[in-house]
């Protein structure tokens, strides 16, 4: 071992030694005997949602094309309970240190893709809309920066009846814009949460339905633009998925308010 | 061949320390490498009845920690966006470091390492697992594993002061530092 290798293995021991895991052995334990009393629960449930799968779209391992570009979903088991979305952090996310905010004409003027503006959503009542740029690290000449995230145009939407929430994200789609721009001959891959649904009835656009767990639910929108871009339209609710799908059906068919004062 | 719990026991308290201190390192959090603890440890108990006894359990262990670490960053990097907040009242690793910054410059150079580099680093010269153990750890060619801890030591070399590359103890070098 060489002077390098030998303050290498130094720096390790002194830096990590003092570390230990909170766990201890019996919580881990008692995780293990829970989930492994649901273990052939789960086995039976498992099959016979894979025979309904085989049955319609074998969505464990589904291809399918879009534009010219082989879109492959694969089916991943997560947990997704600890995980913040917008419904979470809508309000937060203005006040995060560095974040920079923007009415719907600044967005427009700044975005790289069409900002859509629905009429009313009933009977959904929107509360705010912003545009956000959070800052980023990134790495440049080996030195890590802070610079600007792209712009996120967001709506938060509140049913006065029951106070669901929804929350709207709009962004440049840029995984798909590239995936679409791909030759024929290429592939694109993207991994979606086990249970993810494709819905039909989204004409030329991707809708993918996905429960976040915690009664949350996510309906992403990858929209095909003239101009062979993609936008991303991301819409979070903690509402059934039956009426968060409702929903993106009339904002989608909704007729744009162009530049409409920011509330 | 089924698990007692006190052979779960045994082997949680031989490895489940160590296994923290490399999930730390990979993942730069405290919040994650707990959670890869446990839930690495979960799936070992699963897993264990189609282990081969012939051979060792340690890479065993330590590939499904590292996957499962893998797993979760591949995870967080798809919903980072909307944790920003969460993140930042998180004690990560990466804030320790910038506190002890200067003081800590080959610490801090570990950490600006890529994962997969991190990943060689931590398996070699903090638990001194030989490159055929990392290899089969990793799922690489032991060709794989020589060459990204190769580089992953030229990039250290690269990216640390040449004083601190060179600095010798004067009596190790035989006289005055030229």
């Amino acid at each position: 071992m060489n002077r390098l290798e030998s303050r290498i293995s130094h720096t390790l021991k002194e830096h990590l030694d003092s570390h230990f895991p909170q766990a201890s052995f019996d919580d881990v334990w008692k995780t293990y005997l829970a989930e492994n009393s649901n273990r052939p629960r789960k086995t039976v449930f498992i099959t016979l949602f894979a025979i309904v799968l085989i049955m319609t779209t074998a969505f464990s391992y589904y291809r399918f094309n879009w534009g010219n570009t082989k879109v492959i979903v694969r089916d991943s088991n997560e947990d997704l309970t600890n995980y913040k979305t917008p419904l979470d952090t809508f309000e937060g996310l203005t006040e995060v240190e560095g974040a920079k905010t923007y009415n719907l004409m600044e967005s427009r003027k700044k975005a790289d893709f069409v900002i859509r503006q629905p009429s009313a959503i009933k009977p959904w009542e929107k509360i705010k809309s912003v545009g956000v740029v959070l800052p980023a690290r990134y790495k440049k000449e080996g030195k890590t920066r802070i610079g600007d995230a792209p712009l996120y145009y967001l709506d938060l939407y509140v049913n006065p009846s029951n106070q669901q929430r929804i929350v709207v994200t709009q962004s440049y789609d840029a995984s798909m814009s590239s995936a679409l721009k791909k030759k024929s001959n290429e592939s694109y891959s993207i991994s979606y949460p086990k249970g993810s649904q494709i819905l039909n009835g989204f004409g030329t656009d991707i809708a993918v339905l996905m429960n976040l767990q915690k009664g949350r639910y996510n309906l992403q929108i990858h929209h095909k633009e003239e101009n062979n871009n993609a936008t991303l339209i991301d819409v979070w609710g903690n509402t059934d998925p039956e009426i968060l799908e409702d929903f993106v059906r009339k904002y989608l068919s909704a007729t744009w308010e162009e530049e409409t004062p920011i509330p | 061949m089924s698990l007692s719990k006190e052979k779960a026991q045994q082997i949680y308290l031989e490895h489940s320390t160590y296994i923290y201190r490399v999930a730390l390192l990979i993942t730069k959090s405290a919040a994650n490498a707990e959670d890869i603890v446990q839930d690495a440890f979960i799936q070992f108990f699963q897993k264990y009845d189609t282990f081969d006894e012939s051979k060792p359990i340690k890479p065993w262990i330590y590939k499904i920690a590292l996957n499962t670490a893998r797993k979760l960053l591949r995870k967080q990097r798809r919903l980072t966006l909307w944790r920003i907040p969460l993140e930042q009242q998180a004690i990560s690793l990466e804030n320790i470091v910038l506190a002890n910054e200067g003081k800590f410059e080959l610490w801090e150079k570990i950490n600006k390492l890529g994962l997969k580099y991190r990943e060689m680093i931590v398996l070699h010269y903090y638990m001194s697992f030989k490159l055929p153990e990392i290899s089969e750890i990793l799922g690489i060619p032991l060709g794989t594993c020589k060459s990204r801890l190769h580089h992953a030591l030229k990039k250290l070399r690269i990216l640390l002061p040449e004083e601190q590359q060179f600095q010798y103890p004067l009596e190790e070098i035989g006289g005055r530092r030229v």
